[in-house]
């Protein structure tokens, strides 16, 4: 039950930061009328992309569970601090509340020129999946790596971190291969102009996050 | 017991150290070249001293005697530094030691000493607190992380070759601060007096009537001390405008005695106007006593005097600060009402609100008929609705323009006053942009280059 709602949390939060600078400059990037240039290497990148952000999801994710368990986490009150700070970050979610702290870094842009795309985009994969070398788009993301930590359960580790970086890959790679098109960039353009989709998005990290917290508070 | 809080207040030293220079990069940086570090590896040296000094302070925390003998070690290093600095004449320039805020000086060694000799009798005074080297490392990790994190706007001015007069050259801008105040000198027209007379260095602030920034920027430009302050506005002052090829407002120019141009650049705030003055300063006082402050020019080009806080940013900050000003290296496409705001469509829409406008800069709806701000058909004097205009991609306009071919092609999101903004090139396989300076790749593709920039604002906070 943990695990599962941990990775649905972990999926909810990535997608919500494709809502970011660097998410939305990866559907670009990776559009056929993109950087691309090709449906042929969109489609190549967007598979790098994926790979990427799976990779840096488990290293970020994965590192910090594996850190609780060096440092002896584990226990009910390791569990009972993660639970709080899942109740104080799903509350913030709900609140459609500015991330704090926020990590103003965005992605390289000239990796795009100067790198053939594909390996441009596993790379840009890896750091969006990295979480915290890029802007923040939910609190859930902080929160989700002090339950890491807090449970210190490498195997969980890894899956909060696989289900994030599906997460982040999932919305680039959903659309920048129709980026192009009129209904693609009706897709992009909405993301960017209906605040009410990242607001609803949010309150589904809000609910996601506080059945993390109950399920960590019961555990 | 004593023993251990020394431990504990060396090491948050030394992270303080730490997270001050990660706080702030470019300021480190300046500071590391005052030191004779050359502008190529001063990236490197920042991201060292960075993860030496944390690094040090993880283990102070965690009661390592061989953390205080290395941090000993590192800070009798950084005095010899110091020391040579100072007999070089370096006095007052930036030391770097917490971030970019204090200034090389006696003080400032004998400060280090301190410190250096404190770190060396830690173990003589005792076992240290003994934390576990895992958390005091994560601690110190964590306080790096989110300082360097909370680096924000540019704290200098953003000084770009090729943009406003040249530097180190007389410029004519001289000529209106020579007339009486707030009047014309030798015939010339405007340039309102506004600040104290006689400073020790120029300031011309250029500003214009429709700049949101110019409102914040001007009114802090009267508090700075020491500077004689003209501003001269887009619209009343074209002649100063166009004598120091401004590229955009706010911009300000520092001059000497001699009308010299001392130091450039666009601001969009009091801190990075108060860098202009501050560099115009420190370069003259480089030149009059040709100091070692000049060695600071490794950092970036034209960055000769070390005594700033910026006039030298990163070509990353200024690509940010560039966009988030609303001011562009490359200049925004001609667009019928200013900045270069576009919808997703690239037609144009007025930057203030977002609202759509036609081609003549009108207030559309969305049959495209003019409206009045309140969104009520205008019509002529007899009372019928006054006839559509055409409404252009303003990419496309541009090319009509100017005569060439040209294409929207790639785009880039950035985060820009708390929004995400799409920074959206206009390429044409012209070799020069629209200011005439030698075009950039920037976001084009297919050998095309960068002839004008704009933007489309979306509604994601960031």
């Amino acid at each position: 039950m943990l695990t599962a709602v941990l990775v649905v949390t972990a999926l909810a939060a990535g997608v919500t930061g494709a809502w970011s600078p660097c998410g939305l400059s990866m559907v670009e990037t990776l559009a056929p009328n993109g950087f691309a240039r090709r449906l042929r290497t969109s489609l190549v990148s967007c598979a790098t992309f994926a790979l990427g952000a799976l990779a840096g999801g488990a290293v970020t994710f994965g590192g910090l569970a594996l850190a609780g368990a060096a440092l002896g986490a584990g226990g009910a009150a390791a569990a009972g601090a993660a639970a709080v700070v899942a109740v104080a970050a799903a509350a913030a979610e709900a609140r459609g509340l500015r991330i704090a702290p926020q990590i103003r870094r965005q992605v390289p842009e000239a990796w795009r020129r100067v790198l053939p795309v594909p390996l441009a985009a596993a790379g840009y994969g890896v750091l969006l999946g990295l979480g915290f070398t890029t802007f923040v788009l939910s609190f859930a993301v902080w929160a989700l790596a002090g339950a890491s930590i807090a449970l210190g359960d490498p195997a969980l580790g890894l899956a909060i971190g696989l289900a994030f970086g599906a997460g982040r890959a999932l919305p680039v790679i959903l659309l920048a291969p129709f980026a192009g098109s009129d209904r693609g960039g009706a897709v992009t353009a909405a993301m960017c102009e209906r605040p009410a989709i990242l607001l609803g998005l949010r309150r589904l990290d809000a609910v996601a996050l506080a059945a993390c917290a109950l399920v960590l508070g019961t555990a | 017991m004593v023993a251990t809080i020394a431990w504990l207040l060396t090491g948050a030293v030394l992270l303080a150290a730490a997270a001050l220079k990660a706080a702030d990069r470019t300021g480190t940086m300046v500071a590391l070249a005052a030191f004779g570090v050359p502008g190529r590896v001063a990236g490197a040296a920042f991201a060292a001293l960075v993860v030496v000094e944390a690094a040090l302070a993880a283990g102070l925390a965690a009661g390592f005697d061989a953390a205080a003998y290395a941090a000993a070690l590192v800070l009798t290093g950084f005095l010899v530094a110091q020391l040579a600095a100072l007999a070089r004449g370096g006095a007052g320039a930036p030391c770097g030691c917490f971030g970019a805020g204090g200034r090389l000086s006696r003080a400032a060694a004998g400060r280090t000493a301190l410190l250096a000799s404190a770190c060396a009798v830690l173990p003589l005074l005792g076992a240290g607190p003994g934390a576990p080297l895992v958390w005091t490392a994560a601690v110190a990790a964590g306080v790096v992380v989110l300082a360097a994190g909370r680096r924000s706007a540019p704290r200098g001015a953003l000084e770009v070759d090729g943009e406003g007069p040249p530097l180190n050259e007389p410029s004519p801008l001289a000529a209106w601060f020579e007339g009486p105040a707030g009047g014309a000198a030798d015939g010339l027209a405007g340039g309102a007096a506004d600040g104290s007379a006689g400073g020790d260095v120029r300031l011309a602030l250029f500003t214009s009537p429709g700049c949101a920034l110019c409102k914040r920027v001007a009114p802090t430009a009267g508090a700075l001390d020491g500077v004689e302050l003209r501003r001269f506005d887009e619209v009343g002052d074209t002649e100063a405008w166009a004598a120091a090829r401004v590229p955009g407002a706010p911009f300000a120019v520092a001059l000497g005695d001699d009308g010299v141009v001392l130091a450039k650049g666009t601001v969009n705030d009091a801190r990075q106007l108060r860098s202009i003055a501050e560099a115009g300063r420190a370069r003259r006082t480089a030149t009059s006593r040709r100091a070692f402050l000049g060695r600071a020019g490794g950092v970036a080009a034209g960055a000769a005097g070390a005594g700033m806080v910026g006039a030298v940013i990163r070509p990353g900050d200024a690509e940010a600060y560039h966009f988030c000003g609303h001011i562009f290296t490359t200049d925004g496409c001609p667009h019928p009402t200013g900045l270069p705001r576009i919808d997703r469509r690239g037609l144009p829409l007025r930057a203030r609100d977002g609202r759509r406008v036609d081609d003549l800069g009108r207030l559309i709806d969305r049959s495209g008929r003019p409206v009045d701000e309140d969104g009520i058909a205008l019509t002529d004097l007899d009372g019928r609705p006054l006839p559509p205009s055409p409404r252009t991609p303003v990419c496309k306009l541009t090319g009509a323009r100017y005569g060439i071919r040209v294409r929207t092609d790639g785009a880039w999101y950035r985060c820009c006053g708390g929004r995400v903004r799409k920074l959206v090139d206009c390429c044409s396989p012209n070799r020069t942009r629209i200011n005439g300076d030698r075009a950039l790749r920037g976001y084009c593709y297919d050998k095309r280059k960068v002839f004008c920039v704009m933007y489309f604002q979306s509604s994601v906070p960031c």
